[in-house]
């Protein structure tokens, strides 16, 4: 599972990837997670249509847009993308 | 007893239309008693408007952000009226819009009843650069943004182009917005004898409540209104005009090292401004739509003459090009 976390890279887009950070521990199968990725590029943000960040984006889905997710919601999608739904 | 609340006027217009020197003009006309605040919305890291300012003295709050996708810009926008509004408490409050902000969006926030109506009444300027604009217009959904959202739009650089231009532009202009009124100069000159009329209202309700609740947020619970806010606002957020904003800095090198950079720049630069500074001259750089100059500057605000610096806006997503152009003249970007 591929995990991004888009931002230029303030306050907020610390925030979500120190968030993601725990989360990602948190979970009981460590090769679930191939790496969390921090992309600045806003081609990236364009192409994803990804029009405020930070935005947390697992396998190219744009899960959140704009806002910090907590680590237990980030976590319950990190479960979510892992069971296949 | 004193009148509560703030009038506010927005000054919007695309990037170098002539938004900071119209405040220059404005400032020059406030009434000498008047609390006034300007809060300056800049798109770049590097805050250039902020010193471009004339009045040493004037209070002012900049934001300068070097992305236009980033939460902050609007959260620190946020923040910094909620401190506008119930710690500084200014009569009247001037803000210069970031060259590709959406008023709308800022008219909007005003009257979030968070601030319980201490902004009071909205003044809305929309500066034209007659030179650029049919070509701006054509590329950039901002544009119809901005004039959507204003009352009076100020023509500038009516010296830099003809008639038929101008009529061409006010017919753009009309189209979406039948309510404009007009106003066509050089150099953002009018006449700004109504400016501070405010219209007057009862404060009495105003002061009423504000009497009722003077607890002001702190800093947790302002930080998640503002996070209600953005969540609300993110799902409406129209797609951004496709540009990014680099600064770029430097110690040494001549002024005429980096003209012959600003000669060369590549053609999807929209706009680019700094301060470049030689045996202790400064000068200001300005670069919109196909020309650029470079004049000395005698600025009356604090300028950090140690380092150069420069931000540019373009629309394509790469630096390399313009590094290298500093690279061939010798100048070492820091």
């Amino acid at each position: 599972m591929k995990v991004q976390i888009l931002g230029s890279g303030c306050a907020r887009c610390e925030n979500l990837y120190n968030n993601t950070v725990e989360a990602v521990g948190r979970l009981e199968d460590k090769d679930l997670i191939t790496k969390i990725e921090k992309v600045r590029d806003p081609e990236v943000f364009l192409n994803l249509k990804v029009f405020m960040t930070p935005a947390l984006v697992i396998d190219d889905e744009v899960i959140s847009s704009g806002k910090v997710l907590t680590p237990d919601q980030i976590l319950a999608e990190l479960l979510k993308h892992g069971s296949g739904e | 007893m004193a009148q509560a609340g703030t009038n506010v006027y927005l000054i919007s217009g695309f990037l170098g239309s002539g938004k900071t020197t119209f405040l220059n003009h404005m400032l020059k006309e406030i009434p000498p008693d008047l609390k006034l605040l300007v809060l300056m919305n800049e798109f770049g890291e590097e805050s250039i408007d902020g010193a471009l300012v004339e009045d040493p003295e004037l209070e002012m709050v900049e934001i300068s952000k070097g992305s236009i996708f980033c939460a902050c810009v609007k959260g620190d926008f946020i923040k910094a009226l909620y401190r506008i509004a119930f710690v500084i408490k200014p009569e009247a409050l001037v803000i210069e819009a970031s060259g590709v902000a959406n008023p709308t969006d800022i008219g909007r926030d005003l009257f979030n009843p968070m601030f319980k109506g201490m902004y009071k009444s909205l003044k809305k300027v929309c500066l034209i650069d007659a030179e650029n604009f049919l070509e701006q217009y054509e590329i950039f959904t901002a544009l119809e943004k901005q004039i959507e959202a204003a009352d009076k739009f100020i023509i500038n650089k009516m010296d830099l182009t003809d008639k038929s231009i101008i009529d061409q532009t006010k017919k753009v202009i009309l189209k979406h917005n039948s309510n404009a009124t007009f106003v066509e100069t050089s150099f953002a000159r009018v006449d700004l004898s109504d400016m501070f009329n405010f219209v007057s209202r009862t404060d009495d309700v105003i002061s009423k409540k504000l009497e009722e609740e003077t607890t002001l947020l702190n800093d947790d619970a302002l930080e998640e209104m503002v996070d209600r806010i953005l969540e609300d606002e993110a799902a409406q957020v129209t797609p951004p005009d496709k540009m990014i904003s680099i600064a770029f800095r430097w110690l040494s090198g001549s002024v005429e090292d980096f003209r012959r950079i600003a000669d060369k720049l590549p053609s999807d630069v929209i706009r680019a401004k700094g301060f470049i500074f030689e045996n202790g001259q400064s000068y200001l750089y300005s670069h919109v739509g196909h020309s650029f100059d470079i004049q000395p500057f005698e600025g009356s605000r604090l300028l950090d003459k140690s380092v150069n610096r420069v931000v540019v806006i373009r629309r394509e997503f790469k630096e390399d090009d313009i590094h290298s152009m500093f690279a061939e003249q010798g100048l070492t970007l820091i």
